[in-house]
């Protein structure tokens, strides 16, 4: 499927986040809502009275942390690095000079960042779900296998559409931690929660009404969901955003060959 | 015709004493965020919430006595030491004074190790002791400025409107706490942020670094907390701790229980997180001979 | 006195020891720092400028102890590092301009003297553009620059040639020259052999971070082995003249056509090359005397360590 100057350029890419400090960070915080679930376990164990079950805890896991914090911050630590890291190190001549389209190695690189935090996230959510659903009984695992399916599919467009978004931050910007950040953080929480039509341009929004977390039986999740909007529009909206970023981002990247062979000529 | 032809001349003038060397690296790090467009919006960004105090202090004191005015503005919170703490802390502004302290502190040590200039640095009469001071200085100005400076203004426009200093005399800890908080908390930040900058060659890895330990300590602590109910967790949160810190110093109460509020706990944390920073510091510089 | 004086220094990064009881003088003008990568040379420019913390010894510049000027020492030296060591974003001016006012000079005296001293070294047209447009012969003439905008007495210039065309190079040179006609002392840390020929009168050999020579160029070149050129003529290519000269203890590296390079100890000159000729059955009959490069003392003084260094 990827030609094989592509796929190289994904491997590397893929190998160079899992080993680097950043990819340690990441594995750290990917097991904080096992931590969380494990916790919520002993404390049942120990006949602590406890503000909520199993399937509480996965749902504002998953709704809260994982696309709420885990998937931005991930995104934004690898995706604002993707070709940032490159011109630091000083390897982007060797990659512009390889026999291969500046837009397929952005592509690569932000295909490889997507499959590794969305294969990272798939685990956390695994975990998670494994840990605390079973709180509830065995039965409460097979109950909402549906949820978690949601969950997974959910989680890996969110990573793609961050991922999109920040990868594009990333060129565009000379300071994309920044931007990043106001984004990220600043406009998502704060918007994504007023109500009004503002909160429909933020991902958050969308990725919640995606979320299949509609029949929690103590209610904190169903708050947190206040969405009527369709799943259809959710859907193309994300994929829109995220098509739209990796576009721009593609024409930002061959720009900036342009304007480094100008700089050469001049 | 060979460049040197153009005659060396010696330099017989005076120089500065030892002490001063610092100055220089201070007004460097300081002067170019002032010519940066984005970097004075953002202040006056943090500075939007204290017209909100700006406006409170008008409505008292020129529509307190008005007839038609009086039940409006009675209802209204009044400027005090309370409502100092609140704009003080309130998550928007925490927000903006950790964007500041990325955005200035990142690079304060980790965009010289990466230029190396940093040996350039301190191969002048240039200890490693006033290093971190000029650029911890820098870095505590502009703390300063989205702590300290709304609060005077803010007192300012209360004497001002009001026409006499009986105000300031009754709430001088509005003053005195905020500087006491800009000192602790801000102060504990830069330490914090000169430790982090100097482990690295990035000012962008610094920030993602920041980023990491801040929103992912707050993040955890908000998830143990939901399971457990345990208000001591919140003990690991820096915009916890700051919040706490400022309701300590103006005397204000906090906005969560007040068991937590414990000024031992509290100073602990931060002398805690000093005393990190000031290892972190002593371990990166002390290999230098110029320490002293 | 001597301008630099430094005694047993000792430098150790964890357990390795960088620098291992380095002692040498220098009395004034240009002296090299020769030694193949990983010598210690950064290291003890480094040591001098207080930059990494001596685990044992002491230096003294200007006859006084480094311990008791502290840091008022780096008043007195300019320091050229070997790589970037420019902040992007500052002109050339302003760059040099903060370093003269952390080296001490007012405001005002900084700027007049940065303009000055970028005139010196030929940048006067550029002072005003950003360091990053700079060409590398550019950067490293702005750092030399730096480095002489408090008129220091001494100046340790790490690589100041390196990746400069070879005009450029020149133009280098030629500066450090005038530099140490003006009455300064230059360290030069390098490891271009060329460099240190054109510019040292004096020449510090490390390696391994000790000292394997400290000599004067010119006291070198005319002792120890002496090197020769001979033509030999004979029956066959030679192979008697070689073995005999093998059989006096001496070097003989056959080149084209009966043309030999011939070390000879010191004591032995022209008679004993004939006398050995004649008894391998031929004669000699061109005889040219070769100065002794900088390269052989170099290879000289590492083979004292009991290896050779390939790639010089």
């Amino acid at each position: 499927m990827m030609e094989g100057p592509v796929r190289a350029v994904f491997g590397f890419t893929a190998r160079g986040m899992t080993r680097s400090v950043k990819g340690w960070l990441f594995g750290l915080l990917l097991v904080l809502p096992w931590a969380a679930a494990l916790l919520l376990r002993l404390l049942i164990w120990k006949g602590v009275q406890v503000p909520m079950g199993g399937v509480t805890l996965y749902g504002i896991l998953v709704l809260a942390y994982v696309t709420g914090f885990l998937v931005p911050i991930a995104t934004l630590f690898f995706g604002t690095s993707l070709v940032a890291d490159e011109v630091e190190g000083g390897t982007l001549p060797y990659l512009f000079g390889r026999p291969l389209r500046r837009e397929k190695i952005f592509l690569a690189k932000v295909a490889a960042m997507t499959a590794v935090l969305a294969a990272g996230c798939w685990l956390s959510i695994l975990g998670t779900y494994l840990l605390s659903m079973s709180i509830d009984g065995a039965g409460a695992l097979g109950r909402e296998a549906g949820t978690l399916l949601g969950d997974l599919a959910t989680t890996a467009l969110a990573v793609a559409a961050y991922g999109a978004l920040f990868a594009f931050l990333g060129l565009a910007m000379k300071k994309p931690l920044f931007w990043g950040l106001i984004i990220g953080f600043g406009w998502e929480n704060l918007v994504a929660w007023l109500p009004g039509f503002l909160k429909r341009l933020t991902l958050l929004f969308h990725l919640h009404t995606l979320l299949p977390h509609s029949a929690a039986p103590q209610g904190v999740v169903q708050q947190m969901l206040a969405s009527s909007e369709s799943r259809v529009i959710a859907l193309a909206f994300l994929l829109v955003y995220t098509a739209l970023f990796l576009g721009l981002g593609c024409v930002l990247i061959r720009r900036m060959e342009a304007s480094a062979a100008e700089r050469e000529e001049g | 015709m060979p460049v040197y032809e153009q005659g060396y001349e010696a330099y017989d003038g005076r120089r500065n004493p030892l002490g001063s060397r610092w100055k220089p690296l201070f007004r460097e790090e300081i002067l170019p965020y002032f010519k940066k467009r984005r970097f004075v919006f953002l202040l006056v960004l943090a500075l939007l919430p204290w017209l909100y105090g700006v406006a409170l202090t008008f409505l008292h004191t020129q529509l307190g006595d008005a007839d038609w005015a009086k039940d409006l503005v009675t209802k209204l919170p009044v400027v005090d030491e309370k409502l100092v703490a609140k704009l003080l802390t309130n998550g928007y502004d925490l927000f903006l004074l950790f964007i500041v302290a990325i955005w200035v502190g990142s690079g304060l040590v980790a965009r010289d190790r990466k230029d190396m200039t940093l040996d350039v640095f301190l191969g002048r009469a240039v200890t490693s002791v006033q290093y971190l001071w000029a650029k911890g200085a820098a870095l505590g100005v502009f703390l300063l400025l989205f702590s300290f400076l709304p609060t005077l203004i803010l007192v300012i426009f209360q004497v001002g409107l009001t026409g006499e200093a009986g105000w300031l005399a009754e709430h001088l800890r509005v003053l005195w706490g905020t500087l006491l908080y800009t000192a602790i908390g801000p102060g504990t930040l830069v330490l914090f942020m000169l430790a982090l900058s100097s482990m690295a060659r990035s000012p962008r890895v610094v920030g993602l670094a920041f980023i990491a330990l801040v929103f992912f300590g707050d993040m955890a602590c908000g998830v143990v907390y939901a399971i457990t109910k345990v208000s001591a967790v919140w003990f690991f949160s820096l915009s916890r701790e700051l919040t706490a810190l400022a309701c300590l110093c103006l005397g204000a109460p906090p906005p969560f229980a007040s068991a937590d509020l414990h000024p031992a706990l509290v100073a602990l944390f931060f002398a805690g997180l000093a005393a990190a920073s000031a290892a972190v510091l002593w371990a990166r510089f002390s290999r230098r001979g110029v320490l002293r | 006195m001597s301008v630099l004086s430094v005694h047993d220094i000792r430098v150790k990064y964890g357990s390795t020891e960088a620098l291992r009881g380095v002692t040498f003088e220098v009395q004034g003008g240009a002296v090299g720092l020769l030694g193949p990568n990983g010598a210690g040379k950064s290291t003890l420019i480094k040591a001098l400028l207080g930059l990494v913390p001596l685990a044992s010894g002491a230096f003294s510049l200007m006859g006084q102890d480094s311990r008791a000027l502290g840091p008022a020492l780096r008043d007195r030296v300019g320091y050229v590092p070997e790589r970037e060591g420019l902040r992007p974003g500052t002109s050339g001016v302003a760059w040099v301009a903060l370093l003269g006012e952390l080296s001490g000079l007012p405001r005002r005296a900084a700027v007049e003297r940065a303009h000055e001293v970028l005139q010196y070294v030929g940048l006067e047209e550029s002072r005003y553009r950003n360091v990053e447009t700079f060409s590398t012969g550019m950067r490293q003439r702005l750092k030399l620059a730096g480095a002489l905008v408090h008129d220091p007495a001494l100046l340790l210039l790490d690589e100041p040639t390196s990746g400069m065309d070879p005009v450029g190079r020149e133009e280098m040179l030629g500066l450090c020259r005038d530099i140490v006609r003006q009455g300064k002392t230059v360290l030069l840390s390098t490891h271009i052999l060329k460099d240190v020929e054109a510019l040292c009168a004096q020449v510090v050999i490390l390696h391994r971070g000790q000292v394997q020579a400290g000599v004067s160029v010119e006291d070198w070149t005319r002792s120890e082995a002496q090197h020769f050129l001979v033509q030999w003529e004979g029956e066959g290519r030679g192979e008697a003249f070689a073995a005999a000269c093998g059989r006096a203890g001496w070097t003989a590296e056959p080149r084209k056509d009966g043309l030999f390079k011939l070390v000879l100890p010191a004591g032995e000159g022209p008679r004993s090359v004939f006398r050995v000729a004649r008894e391998a059955g031929g004669a000699v009959n061109r005889f040219v005397r070769e100065e002794t490069s900088l390269e052989e003392l170099f290879l000289s003084a590492l083979q004292k360590n009991g290896e050779t260094h390939a790639g010089l």
